[in-house]
């Protein structure tokens, strides 16, 4: 049995790098440290977001998790069913049948994500043929059950992909990977493609589904007000580590990094009037050719001589909030100078 | 008493395809005066880019047809029906890039590949000035250090491709404002970019607006981003201005289901109130309506709202709104 007090998942000093070939053309091979020694856990029935500006590898570890790319090293532990503790990391494809069912994934995209040949009805049947089901009846009540959770009709089922929606369609693939009845889910900007009115309700779809399956998410974003909205705790990564890791309530509040305080200054509010005048300056360093020490040195306000020279590492911290301690990690070499003055 | 420079008076526009008919436009009623900042904000298929692309003739003619009303461009004083013309003649020419100029989403395919940021740039001052080839050049690179691009004299002389996006973004916004035009259109400028990097080109499109006192066009689907860089806003919804008023208006007073709607479902980071989402979806664009366009998403439709399109109605202060309850 699970409590939840034990991890569902715990990613252990993930490490993705992609080598680059020195062909004809390109001046310089080497190795791109897409994913650099990254931890986090996630708890049953909890959303762990994971926010980030593009190539600060939140995708990569996304991937990583389901195996979809091999990691360098590192550890994914998952605490399976009825199996205990397992490490993904090491294992074949074929010894990962199993587990299949139990994590799947939700795109970004619903028009190249759902195949225009099949009917609605083949694709949701096809994660549970995949997994070995062949009784017709089954597959039908099945599909017939999953498309009425997510607000469409069973009559949706016979029609194709290109008759819907973008936000439909996007219902369509959360039914397709709640229907193996997995217990956690790797959602890479599940709502990034949609209108803002369609966006609400898919959010509101995901919240409601992870109750009534007692669901975990990693919720992979680059939009802060959406996983401020959605998740338990975020994780923020900048160039391939995680510079902070809080209960979002408190991150939002009291940020315990630079990178996260910029980050959030520079997300646009409709309630402020006022262009912002501390924007973080610079562009986001080549993942090749990563700044010395903390990455995020070059455009830190608060950077001093040690930033350029040392790597920080993810420390813990006790906060309280709202009566309750709470803990949560930042790496920053001066959060006691800044934020705990 | 603010002088107009663009006026699009009633005007009705369709695409004919394979596949049916569309209401792109409809009854379309807006001035935009000399140095004013409007918001045009709507979601996919409100006709917003059309709108902006109409002026400089940029649409796929005769696909995209014109049915009703007029775009009135003023000049000197004197008003010029900028559809009266032809698509690619001289007289669009002379505004197009020139007096009236744009700023797209995606600057990488805007942008040319095959040519050096420098001679895009230099084609565009050339074509639009009596500058020599140095001369361009020399404004060319001028412009590029306005819009804060680091080591312009270098990055003349690169490939877009050698670009990161913002940078793009950068040389495209210099490119826009290079003639000096009196009104710029931003489509969506920021959506392909990065938080940070977004708020660094919002903030520069808004000071190059001020120094140079053009008007602006910010076109975009995120109420967050117009709400701190224009005077007025105009809501779009399904080839209808549903709502249009004051920045201070349009945001704190909505008047407009929809745009009420919009905001509520709108996750905000300094509030942690409940998302109160819009019922269904838009309509597809080749589907018919009858009556107001938000009639089936909207909380309070009456009978009269699903048979008849509101009037654009003005209420106190020039607050206008397309709804029969407001």
């Amino acid at each position: 049995m699970n409590d939840n007090t034990t991890p569902l998942v715990e990613v252990e000093g993930l490490q993705m790098h992609f080598s680059m070939k020195g062909g004809a053309f390109s001046r310089r091979a080497g190795v791109i440290k897409a994913v650099d020694g990254v931890d986090f856990k996630i708890f049953p029935n909890e959303t762990f977001g994971l926010v980030g500006e593009s190539g600060c590898g939140k995708t990569t570890v996304g991937r990583a998790i389901l195996k979809a790319m091999q990691p360098t090293s590192g550890k994914v532990i998952y605490n399976s069913k009825n199996g205990g503790k397992i490490d993904l990391v090491p294992m074949t494809n074929k010894e990962l049948r199993p587990f299949r069912q139990e994590i799947q994934m939700i795109f970004q995209d619903p028009y190249s994500s759902l195949s225009p040949r099949m009917t609605v009805q083949q694709i949701l049947e096809e994660p549970l043929r995949l997994a070995g089901h062949a009784d017709k009846e089954y597959l039908y009540e099945q599909a017939k059950e999953m498309i009425q959770q997510v607000g469409l009709r069973s009559s949706h089922l016979m029609r194709y992909p290109h008759a819907f929606s973008g936000g439909q369609r996007q219902r369509i693939g959360i039914a397709r990977s709640l229907i193996t009845r997995p217990r956690f889910i790797v959602a890479d900007e599940a709502v990034s493609a949609l209108d803002v009115s369609v966006q609400a309700q898919i959010l509101e779809i995901l919240a409601e589904l992870k109750n009534k399956f007692n669901l975990s998410y990693l919720f992979i974003s680059h939009d802060l007000s959406v996983v401020k909205y959605l998740c338990d705790r975020v994780g923020v990564m900048y160039l391939g580590r995680i510079v902070e890791v809080a209960p979002t309530d408190i991150l939002f509040k009291t940020p315990l990094h630079p990178y996260t305080e910029a980050l959030m200054h520079a997300i646009p509010d409709i309630n402020e009037r006022q262009i912002r005048s501390d924007i973080l300056a610079g562009e986001i360093p080549d993942a090749a050719n990563p700044p010395s020490g903390c990455a995020f040195h070059n455009r830190c306000k608060y950077a001093k001589d040690k930033c350029q020279s040392e790597t920080p590492k993810l420390r813990e911290f006790t906060d309280t909030f709202n009566g309750k301690e709470i803990f949560r990690q930042s790496a920053c070499h001066f959060v006691e100078e800044i934020y705990y003055k | 008493m603010r002088k107009k420079l663009l006026e699009y008076k009633n005007v009705a526009a369709q695409f004919n395809t394979i596949e049916g008919q569309t209401n792109t436009l409809n009854d379309i009623d807006l001035t935009i005066y000399e140095g004013m900042s409007l918001g045009i904000v709507g979601e996919s298929g409100c006709g917003k880019s059309v709108t902006a692309r109409l002026p400089i003739r940029l649409l796929p003619e005769p696909m995209f047809k014109i049915t009703n009303g007029d775009v009135i461009y003023h000049r000197d004083d004197k008003p010029f029906d900028v559809l009266s013309v032809k698509q690619n003649g001289k007289e669009i020419n002379r505004i197009r890039g020139k007096e009236i100029s744009m700023i797209f989403q995606e600057p990488m395919s805007s942008l040319s590949p095959i040519h050096t940021v420098g001679s895009q740039m230099r084609e565009l001052i050339m074509q639009h000035s009596d500058m020599s080839k140095e001369q361009a050049k020399e404004h060319a690179i001028n412009m590029l250090e306005r819009a804060r691009v680091p080591r312009a004299r270098e990055v003349y002389d690169d490939y877009t491709f050698q670009l990161s996006g913002g940078m793009r973004q950068r040389v495209m916004i210099a490119m826009g404002v290079s003639c000096s035009p009196r009104l710029l259109f931003a489509d969506e400028p920021t959506t392909a970019l990065d938080v940070t990097i977004q708020a660094q080109i919002l903030g520069l499109i808004k000071d190059i607006q001020r120094e140079e006192n053009m008007a602006l066009v910010l076109i975009t689907h995120d109420l967050a981003v117009v709400a701190n860089m224009v005077d007025e806003i105009a809501v779009f919804y399904l080839g209808y201005i549903v709502e249009q008023g004051t920045t201070d208006q349009v945001l704190k007073t909505p008047k407009h289901p929809y745009t009420k709607a919009l905001i509520d479902s709108i996750p905000t980071l300094h509030t942690s109130e409940a998302l109160k989402p819009i019922k269904g979806s838009i309509p597809d664009p080749y589907t018919k309506i009858t009556g107001c366009p938000f009639w089936m998403r909207c909380d309070k439709a009456t009978d009269q709202c699903r048979q008849e399109v509101p009037p654009f109605f003005s209420h106190e202060n020039d607050h206008k709104v397309r709804c029969f309850e407001a």
